[in-house]
Formats: C-alpha cells, sequence, structure tokens
C-alpha cells in the first residue's frame, strides 16, 4: 500500500476520475456467527487501485469523497456492484447477507429509496440478503429515518456500525427499525474480563431486549474470541476468521469453509 | 537392547505419533507432503539422529534436515555423511529392490540406514537415518522404531493422498451443484425477461458464473438489432455497444457453427433457433485456468440453448401481445355492442359500440361501479341469461326497449365465457337493428312503389288503345259533321284533349322501367318543351313554371326516358317544396367548362349542356342536402315517395358522364344544376321533337290492296278495319296469328300488306310477320303496337316493314299503309 502522502496535488483530481476510470473495486470480509462457527455473510469494503499510487487506503480516500459529495455516486456503484455480486453467490446456492457501509449524505440523497429499489430489481438479489451499514449519527436525520424505514419495509436488513456502548438512548434506537448493531472496534480490542466484559454484556443484554443482533468487528485472536463467546455476542468479524478477499479468492474461501464446515452457507 | 538406544527410540516413535496427531487436526490445504517430512525431522532430529532424508523420485522431491548447520541441503549431507558411499546410488537401489541397506558400521565414521518408502503397497521413494560418529551404534530397538516411524509415514502420505483426491472429488461435486444451481438460477432469470438486452445481460452474468470465467459475453441478434451482454468478474453487467465489443476482442458468432469452439482463451458455443439457424454465441473467457473441459463445452451448448428458447419465448410473447392488441382493438372498433357481466347483470367489461349505445362512459376500471344496464334491456336479458346458464342454446333474439329515451329494436345474442371454477361470466352482444328496421320498411315500400309503377304502365297500355279509339272515332265523326262548325268544335276538342291523355299515358308507362340506360343523341331544350305540358300540369295551378331555355344547345348523350322520367321526378320534388305555392324554373345553356372550374365539379374539361332545375321551396338543412342523392333517402314519408328520384338522377346523369349539383338554403329554395358533356362530332340528333304528319290527306294516292289486319281488341280490330275500307282497300280481319294464318292459306291470290299487332294472345305479331314472309317474299308489314319499341321490326326483311306507335290517328294508319304499298310497288318495278 502506498504510504505516500495523500495530500498533494494531483490526488484529489485522481480521486475524481477513479469513478469513471473503473478503479475502485470491492472486497469482501467474512462475517462468522460465534453460535454456530456457521457462515454468517461478508461486509463490503472499497478499495482504489491506481495506475501509480498503488492501492490507496480508504481511511485516505472516503473523507476526501465525502466532502466533494461525491460519496453519493461511488457510494450508489458500491452499492449495485455488491448486490450484482450477492446475487451471484445467491445463484450458486450459498445464503448469506451482503453488508455494505453507506454514508449518511448517500442515505439523505431524495433518490436513494429509489436507487435501492432499483438496483435490488436489476440484480434480483433477494432484499433479504441485503444489509445497510451506517453510523449512528446518521439515524439524527429525519429524512434518513424516512428512507430508511422505506428500505427497511422492502426487506433490508438494517446496521449501526462503529457501535459504541454506553452512549445510544436505547429507547430512541427501539423507535427505528434497526436489526444489527455491531460494536466499535477499538472497542472489542480493549475488551477483557475484567473492565469491559460487563459493558459488552450490558450492550448484548438491551440489545437482544429489542430483538437486534450484536456484533463484533476486529476480532484478532482466540482469546478475544473466546471472550466474545462467553459475551453470547451474536456475529465475528475480524482477521482471527479471515482478511478481505477479493472476489476470486473469496470464492475459493466460500469453497473450502463450506467443505470443511460441512454446512451448507 | 541397550537402555539408552530405548531411550532414544522410544521418543522418537511417540514424538513422531504425537506430530502426527496434531497434524491430523488440521485439515491439509493440499497434496503437499513436505509437512508429513517435517513431523519426521521434528521427531528424529533432537536426539535420535543427525541427518533425516526422504527421497520421492516419482514426485521428484528429495527433503533433507540436518543437525548440522548450513549443511540442509541433501547434496552437502551427502557429501558429509557419505563415508566412501554413493548415495544416490545406494537410494536408488533401496527404492528399486525395496529393501534396506546400513552403511559403513565402522564405528569410527557416520553410518546410516536407508529405508524403503511404501505408500498404497507401491515403492514411493526411501527415508534415510544418519547418525554420526558420536553416537551409538543403530540398536535392534532403533532399527525397529525406524521401521516403525517409516511405515507409519507411508500410511500417512497414503491418508494425505486419499484426503487430497477425496477433497478434489468433493470440490469438483460441489462446483457441480453449484453450477446446476446457476443454470435453474439463470432459466429463472431469462424467464422473467422482457426484453433481448435483459436476457443478454442476465445470461451473459449467469455464464460467466457457470465457466468461473473472468469475463463472458452472450450475443444475440433479432432481424434487425443485435445485443451484447457483458460481464466481468466483480463488475454489474452492461450491454456493448459495436466498436466497444470489437475493442474487447468478444468473439463474434458464426453462421455455420453448430458446435462449441476455441477462440483464442474464450470458449464459444452458437446460439441456434429451431431451424438451426445462428441467432448468436454464448463465450466464456478464461485467462488463468487454462483450457476448458468437455463438460464446459457440453454447459456452453446448453447455454447458447436457453438463450435461444428465451428469445423464441420472447418473440411468441410480443405475438401474443400483439394479437391480444389486435383482437382489443377490433372488439372496441366493432359496430356492435359488447358487454361482459355475470349471471346477474354487473357489469364487468364493454366496448366503445356499447358505450354508444348505452349512454355509457369509456370502460375504465374506474366506470365498472358506475354503469348498470337500462331497466327495459336488463328485464329481457336476464331471461336469455338463465336459459343460457342452464345450457339452453338461444338464437339471435330481438327485442324492443327504451334506451338513453327513445323506443330501440334490439338485436341480442349472449355467449357464456368460461372461466375456470369461479362463477362464469356472459358476453352479451346487442345491436341496435331500428335502423335497419326502418330501412327494410323504405325497401319494401319501393317494391310496392315498383310493383304499382308496373300496374300503372299496363294500365296505360290498354288505356292506350282506348284513346286510339276515341281518336278514331273522333275523327270519323268530324268527317260525319263536317259543315256544322259547331259541332266539328267541339269533335277538335275531344281530339285535343284525347292527345293530352296519350302524352300523360306514355308518362305513366315509364315509371318503373329499371333496365340499363339506353344513350342517344337527345336535344335538351327539345325533350324539356316536349313535356312541357305535363310537367305545367304537375305543377298545379298554385305554382308558376318559369321556361329559360336557350335557343339551341347541343345534343346530349343520355337515356331518353330516363331523361324525362327525372325532369318530372324533379318537378314533382319541386312542387312537394313548395307546398304554399311557388316558382319553378327550368333553364338550359351551353357552358364551356375551362381547367381552372374542373377541380370542383370533378368533370374533364370541355363543353357542356347545363341543365338547371330551381324551386322557391323550404330548401333542405344540411343534413338532408347531404344524404339527399342516398337511395331511399327521402323526407316525404312512406307513401309519399319512394327516395330513389334523385338517386336514379345521379345515376342516370353519371351514366352519361355528367354530375348533378345541389345547392339548397332553407326556406329560400333548392337549385340543382345537371351538367351534361356534349359529344365532340355533332351530329343530327337521334331523338327529336315529335314531327307533324308528312302527308296530308289531300295528297293521298289511292292504292288497291287487299290488307290482313290481325288485332286481338275488337273495338281495335273495328276502328281498323272501317279505317282501311273506307279508304278502299280490301280488308281481311283476324282475331289471332293463328287465325291470320289460315285466311292467309286460304287466299287464292298475294296478300299486299299485313297490318298486326305486335302483342297477340298466342304467336306473337313479329313471329307471324316472318313466317307469311317466308311464305310470300316482298310482303309489306305494317306492325302497331303501345308497348313495344321499333325493335319488333328488326327480325324482317329490311325495308318491308313499318312500326306505328299507338295511339295513332286514323290518318296515319292510312298515310303508313300507302307509303309501304307505294314502295313495294317501286321495289317490284
Amino acid at each position: 500500500m502506498n504510504r505516500e502522502s495523500p495530500l498533494d496535488a494531483t490526488f484529489a483530481l485522481d480521486l475524481e476520475n477513479a469513478l469513471a476510470a473503473d478503479e475502485f473495486y470491492l472486497v469482501y470480509q467474512p462475517e462468522i456467527d460465534l453460535h454456530t462457527n456457521g457462515f454468517a455473510g461478508v461486509e463490503v469494503l472499497i478499495r482504489w487501485r491506481h495506475a501509480t499510487r498503488g492501492v490507496v487506503n480508504p481511511d485516505q480516500f472516503i473523507p476526501l469523497l465525502e466532502a466533494s459529495g461525491a460519496i453519493v455516486s461511488v457510494g450508489r456503484w458500491a452499492l449495485e456492484t455488491a448486490c450484482y455480486q450477492g446475487a451471484e453467490w445467491h445463484a450458486k446456492g450459498y445464503r448469506f447477507a451482503v453488508a455494505v457501509n453507506t454514508s449518511s449524505q448517500q442515505l439523505r440523497d431524495p433518490n436513494f429509496v429509489t436507487d435501492v429499489n432499483r438496483v435490488l430489481r436489476a440484480s434480483r438479489l433477494d432484499p433479504a440478503h441485503l444489509t445497510l451499514e451506517f453510523s449512528y449519527a446518521a439515524l439524527e436525520d429525519s429524512t434518513v429515518q424516512e428512507n430508511l424505514s422505506r428500505i427497511h419495509d422492502r426487506g433490508v436488513r438494517l446496521a449501526i456500525d462503529d457501535f459504541a456502548p454506553g452512549r445510544p438512548d436505547w429507547s430512541a434506537l427501539a423507535t427505528l427499525p434497526i436489526d444489527i448493531v455491531k460494536l466499535e472496534r477499538a472497542f472489542v480490542a480493549e475488551n477483557s474480563p475484567t473492565n469491559g466484559a460487563s459493558l459488552i454484556q450490558q450492550v448484548v443484554r438491551d440489545a437482544r431486549a429489542l430483538n437486534l443482533r450484536v456484533m463484533a468487528s476486529g476480532v484478532e485472536d482466540a482469546s478475544q474470541l473466546d471472550q466474545l463467546r462467553h459475551e453470547q455476542v451474536d456475529v465475528g468479524q475480524g482477521f482471527h476468521f479471515a482478511r478481505p478477499y477479493e472476489v476470486a479468492e473469496i470464492d475459493r474461501f466460500l469453497e473450502d469453509f463450506a467443505l470443511f464446515s460441512g454446512r451448507p452457507l | 537392547m541397550s537402555d539408552t538406544t530405548l531411550a532414544r527410540s522410544r521418543p522418537f516413535v511417540l514424538r513422531y505419533y504425537e506430530h502426527r496427531r496434531s497434524a491430523l487436526m488440521t485439515p491439509p490445504r493440499d497434496a503437499d507432503p513436505a509437512p508429513l517430512f517435517e513431523q519426521l525431522a521434528l521427531a528424529a532430529l533432537p536426539d535420535f539422529a543427525h541427518w533425516v532424508a526422504v527421497v520421492d523420485p516419482v514426485t521428484h522431491t528429495t527433503f533433507s534436515r540436518c543437525v548440522v548447520e548450513h549443511e540442509h541441503s541433501f547434496h552437502a549431507c551427502s557429501q558429509h555423511w557419505a563415508n566412501g558411499l554413493d548415495i544416490d546410488a545406494a537410494v536408488t537401489q533401496v527404492i528399486a529392490d525395496g529393501e534396506g541397506l546400513a552403511w559403513n558400521s565402522d564405528p569410527s565414521s557416520p553410518h546410516g540406514i536407508i529405508s524403503p518408502l511404501t505408500v498404497e503397497d507401491e515403492s514411493a521413494g526411501a527415508v534415510l537415518v544418519a547418525r554420526d560418529t558420536h553416537g551409538s551404534q543403530w540398536s535392534e530397538d532403533d532399527l525397529g522404531a525406524i521401521h516403525d516411524v517409516v511405515t507409519a509415514l507411508g500410511v500417512d502420505l497414503e491418508r494425505l493422498r486419499l484426503r487430497y483426491q477425496s477433497r478434489l472429488a468433493l470440490r469438483a461435486s460441489q462446483r457441480v451443484a453449484s453450477q446446476l444451481h446457476q443454470l435453474i438460477s439463470a432459466s429463472l432469470a431469462v424467464e422473467a425477461s422482457s426484453d433481448e438486452a435483459s436476457i443478454v445481460q442476465g445470461l451473459s452474468r449467469s455464464a460467466r458464473s457457470v465457466f468461473e470465467a473472468d469475463r463472458a459475453v452472450v450475443a444475440l441478434h433479432t432481424s434487425h438489432q443485435q445485443f451484447v451482454g457483458f460481464a466481468e468478474l466483480g463488475r454489474i453487467p452492461r450491454l456493448l455497444d459495436g466498436p466497444t465489443a470489437l475493442d474487447l476482442g468478444v468473439p463474434a458468432a458464426r453462421e455455420d457453427a453448430s458446435e462449441p469452439w476455441s477462440h483464442d482463451d474464450w470458449l464459444c458455443a452458437p446460439v441456434l433457433d429451431s431451424q438451426r439457424r445462428s441467432r448468436g454465441v454464448v463465450a466464456a473467457h478464461r485467462a488463468h485456468h487454462g483450457l476448458f473441459s468437455d463438460e464446459d463445452r457440453e454447459l456452453a451448448m446448453l447455454l447458447g440453448q436457453l438463450a435461444a428458447t428465451s428469445l423464441d419465448a420472447l418473440e411468441l410473447n410480443r405475438t401474443i401481445q400483439d394479437n391480444e392488441t389486435r383482437l382489443r382493438i377490433l372488439v372496441d372498433a366493432a359496430p356492435i355492442s359488447i358487454v361482459e357481466s355475470d349471471e346477474a347483470g354487473a357489469v364487468r367489461w364493454w366496448n366503445r359500440a356499447a358505450s354508444r349505445l348505452l349512454k355509457w362512459p369509456d370502460f375504465s376500471a374506474d366506470a365498472v361501479g358506475q354503469v348498470s344496464w337500462p331497466a327495459d334491456v336488463r328485464t329481457s336479458l336476464v331471461a336469455l341469461w338463465a336459459d343460457l346458464l342452464m345450457g339452453g342454446l338461444r338464437d339471435t333474439e330481438e327485442f324492443l326497449a327504451a334506451v338513453g329515451g327513445r323506443d330501440r329494436l334490439l338485436s341480442v345474442s349472449a355467449a357464456v365465457v368460461p372461466s375456470g371454477g369461479s362463477t362464469p361470466h356472459i358476453l352479451t352482444l346487442l345491436d341496435d337493428v331500428t335502423d335497419q328496421r326502418e330501412l327494410r320498411e323504405e325497401v319494401r315500400h319501393a317494391h310496392r312503389m315498383e310493383l304499382r309503377g308496373q300496374v300503372a304502365s299496363s294500365v296505360a297500355h290498354d288505356f292506350n288503345n282506348l284513346i286510339t279509339l276515341i281518336l278514331g272515332y273522333s275523327e270519323l265523326l268530324s268527317r260525319n259533321v263536317a259543315g256544322d262548325e259547331k259541332s266539328a268544335e267541339l269533335v277538335r276538342d275531344i281530339q285535343a284533349t284525347s292527345s293530352r291523355a296519350s302524352t300523360l299515358t306514355a308518362q305513366l308507362q315509364s315509371i318503373g322501367r329499371t333496365s340499363e340506360p339506353a344513350l342517344v343523341r337527345l336535344d335538351v331544350g327539345a325533350a324539356l318543351s316536349a313535356n312541357a305540358e305535363v310537367l305545367e300540369r304537375i305543377m298545379g295551378s298554385k305554382n308558376t313554371v318559369v321556361w329559360c331555355l336557350a335557343d339551341v344547345t347541343p345534343p346530349v348523350v343520355v337515356d331518353a326516358d330516363l331523361f324525362e322520367q327525372m325532369i318530372l321526378n324533379m318537378s314533382i320534388n319541386a312542387r312537394d317544396a313548395m307546398p304554399e305555392g311557388g316558382t319553378l324554373r327550368l333553364a338550359s345553356a351551353t357552358l364551356q367548362l375551362p381547367h381552372e372550374e374542373v377541380g370542383a365539379l370533378d368533370l374533364p374539361a370541355g363543353q357542356y349542356v347545363v341543365l338547371t332545375i330551381a324551386d322557391t321551396g323550404i330548401g333542405m338543412d344540411e343534413d338532408t342536402k347531404s344524404r339527399c342523392f342516398e337511395p331511399l333517402f327521402t323526407t316525404k314519408g312512406p307513401f309519399k315517395g319512394t327516395g330513389l328520384g334523385l338517386t336514379s338522377a345521379r345515376r342516370l346523369v353519371a351514366a352519361s358522364g355528367g354530375v348533378i349539383t345541389c345547392d339548397s338554403q332553407l326556406g329560400a329554395g333548392t337549385t340543382f344544376n345537371i351538367y351534361l358533356p356534349t359529344p365532340a362530332t355533332p351530329i343530327a340528333p337521334e331523338f327529336d321533337a315529335p314531327s307533324p304528319a308528312t302527308t296530308a290527306p289531300a295528297q293521298r294516292a289511292r292504292v288497291a290492296a287487299t290488307i290482313l289486319l290481325v288485332e286481338d281488341d275488337a273495338n281495335l280490330r273495328r276502328l281498323a278495319f272501317q279505317v282501311l275500307q273506307r279508304n278502299g282497300f280490301v280488308v281481311l280481319e283476324a282475331v289471332s296469328a293463328e287465325d291470320a294464318l289460315e285466311i292467309f292459306h286460304r287466299l287464292h291470290e298475294p296478300l299486299d300488306l299485313l297490318v298486326s299487332d305486335v302483342v297477340l294472345p298466342e304467336m306473337a305479331g313479329p313471329v307471324l310477320a316472318a313466317t307469311l314472309q317466308r311464305a310470300q317474299p316482298g310482303l309489306v308489314v305494317l306492325m302497331m303496337s303501345g308497348t313495344a319499341s321499333s325493335d319488333a321490326i328488326s327480325a324482317l326483311t329490311p325495308g318491308s316493314a313499318t312500326f306505328l306507335a299507338k295511339p295513332f290517328k286514323p290518318s296515319t294508319l292510312v298515310d303508313e299503309a300507302i307509303a309501304l304499298l307505294s314502295r313495294r310497288t317501286r321495289a317490284a318495278n
């Protein structure tokens, strides 16, 4: 990965052309059901492969896309590509969800609901196999709430990303059509039986009351996994299970997973 | 067995088993045996041996681990440990013989053991274990331990192979299942496709996925368009235009291909329709996975068939939709009302004719609840529907019902529409036949009028005979009263009245003739003048007739009888249009129609005679005016007008190559202009005003002759007999042709003249005349008739016969007889 400063003069210009130049691509990181060890789904992550810069870290270009507003069209592209890929897995016989990150700008876009419906129809992806992930902050906007409700009615599942325990107002969450909360990476890393366990357990308990599933991202090793299992977290994701794969690689991963787990996906 | 050796050999075996157990827990990634060799080294090297190597000549694997730093390679180790032995040769020998070999038992030198490695009862290489001189001698325990471990390694290698093979098999079956899944998904997807574009995109996506290809293409061509769907790994499938497809090196369809073919790294299969014609191509590209298998080729053909089938289905679907549209338009445009309802009469659907007839809005889903049958109609229909649903067959029925405030006569039929289980629907067809029925009445009326015309015509025939008698006797009378001027005046009055009566009967006779127009040259002015008396009579005393006839007009070509009838009809129309009295203007003029006025009248440029018939009557509104030439259209009501007058007028004028125009204003009167073309070469008119008698009685020469008079009407016969006898002829009377023949055969001298009526009871006059002319060539004949034309004498010897139309004056009869006789005399001379 190119570690050069992203702030050089042509970076913004290159980024602007990236979508038209077909330089973005998607990678897919597996998510594992911690109760059954089964395959729960994949999270879709965007990458930018530039001819001279190489693969650029999303942290370097996502904020710029958000600042320029281009995140809406790039997000639409990512959603569409992911839906087609998800439908392809579905056609192969796999049954798992594809989680796509959605920016708050995209959620506010007046065409967002139409876009999602059109893409679902065109790709023939079962809406129940699409999960939209977004930040808790995005929910403060009433337009966003309205849009999400309509999409949720269609059968699409909704997940709050980077969920930090202690912050949310659970009673507010109860009125929103949310299905999953995804614990913040840092919070999982700092999790230990002495201090964090009670906090995560609290989140799990509150989530259960609202019939939400809890997911932990950034699971790095076996001890974290054991701890999360103990805390009854539903789904895990992280390098302990699998790194993000490009589409050609993940097909192989899925095949092996199905083969050695003896479980259909 | 020493303790020390046991102390080393036992842990070696145990360690090997321990490593093996933990290795079994994790699945092997592939068939690489290196991890197994590694665990052998791990178990041996701590204290059992200083060099461990495995040689597998089949897979060319050579594994080597040594405790001495930097000397792991087999080559280096074998140099170090050989001690004069050719280790490579020794290994080859062990592998070939399948028997172990130990070398260099000299305690000061390194020594080793080479054991054969057997996998699945076949030699799979050799395991080499060596110790340096500091180690102890190989004991029996050591040898046993090596044997056990090498045997276990063989078993492990076998197990590894089996696991790898079973994994390959599993993966293959998983791929087949996945391909099957995708094929089914693909066929479902194309089934739902509504156009070619979505078929090629959907199928290209499926093809890419089925073949695990990096790219796939499905191209289809219809009669007028080409569709190329393109799918790429990790990308959204899209449509390609021609140039882009070329740029991407996408393979093109082959006209002659019936089997899959390869093209660079592409596998291609034809899309063939039911006639095995090429409709496109299915192609998949693999850059890294190498060749396509036979199964892939089969799958490609299958996808090609899927594409062809979906294209067929799409076209069939379009045909069905087109047919449905056509049917819907047909039903909607049909002049008959069609209504679909349930058995209770609740209306579900109707066509436009129904909207018009029943005063409903046009059909729409919203309008369904708003319409209901008019009560009268419904009452009549309920019985019909009930019968229909009982299985009874009903023919078309007619009933009267109030629709939209008017009584209408409706013709109805109905049919049950099967609706698969639920209550049946009924299609009711309604036709408003009120107008038809009225039309039929009018036609019937016209027929009656025609019949009356025929009756009038035959009455006129008999009447003519009577007038002939009156004229005859009044002429005889005029001679008897010669000198009595007062009586002579009365007799002249009788004669004048009889003449008028004769003109009237001629008009009567023309009614009801429908034969082809007999076109003759006619002087329009003369024809009008000839009918002036009748016209004045028709118009009656309340109306004035104004004549504006040009002195001379060129002759026109027209059916003279029909022309007169037309003038009479139009004059009668004018009279009827002027119930309070008015003026009828009859005018004729010659008109040179220039080119620029041709369009308005739709006539060729040239010379025309224009005849104008104008009244000052009530006029016509636009609707009446536009329909006045329609057959059977009349404003006079039943029993007054036939509605045929203007129709036949137009037909007559058209037959002459002219037009008739109508100009009318309500309350101001109506003007008809009749444009008749004049023939290019002027010739003498064939029809002329009745000519006055050409031969004066004073000039008459007396001729002695014998005349045979044949007339079935006794009165006429008696008159003619008296007239001819008074003029000095010998007259023989016969009442029929048969009678005449008998008289003729009894005659001893030649007959001079035959005077005969055309219409006789059995044998007709002309036949009699022809018979007699055969018996006596040169016999002259005078034919009389009130109805027949001069054609009656066409079959006789030319120049030997004259036709005399009834009624005629006695003097005319005598004149014609003398003329014929003198002609005969001249011919004889």
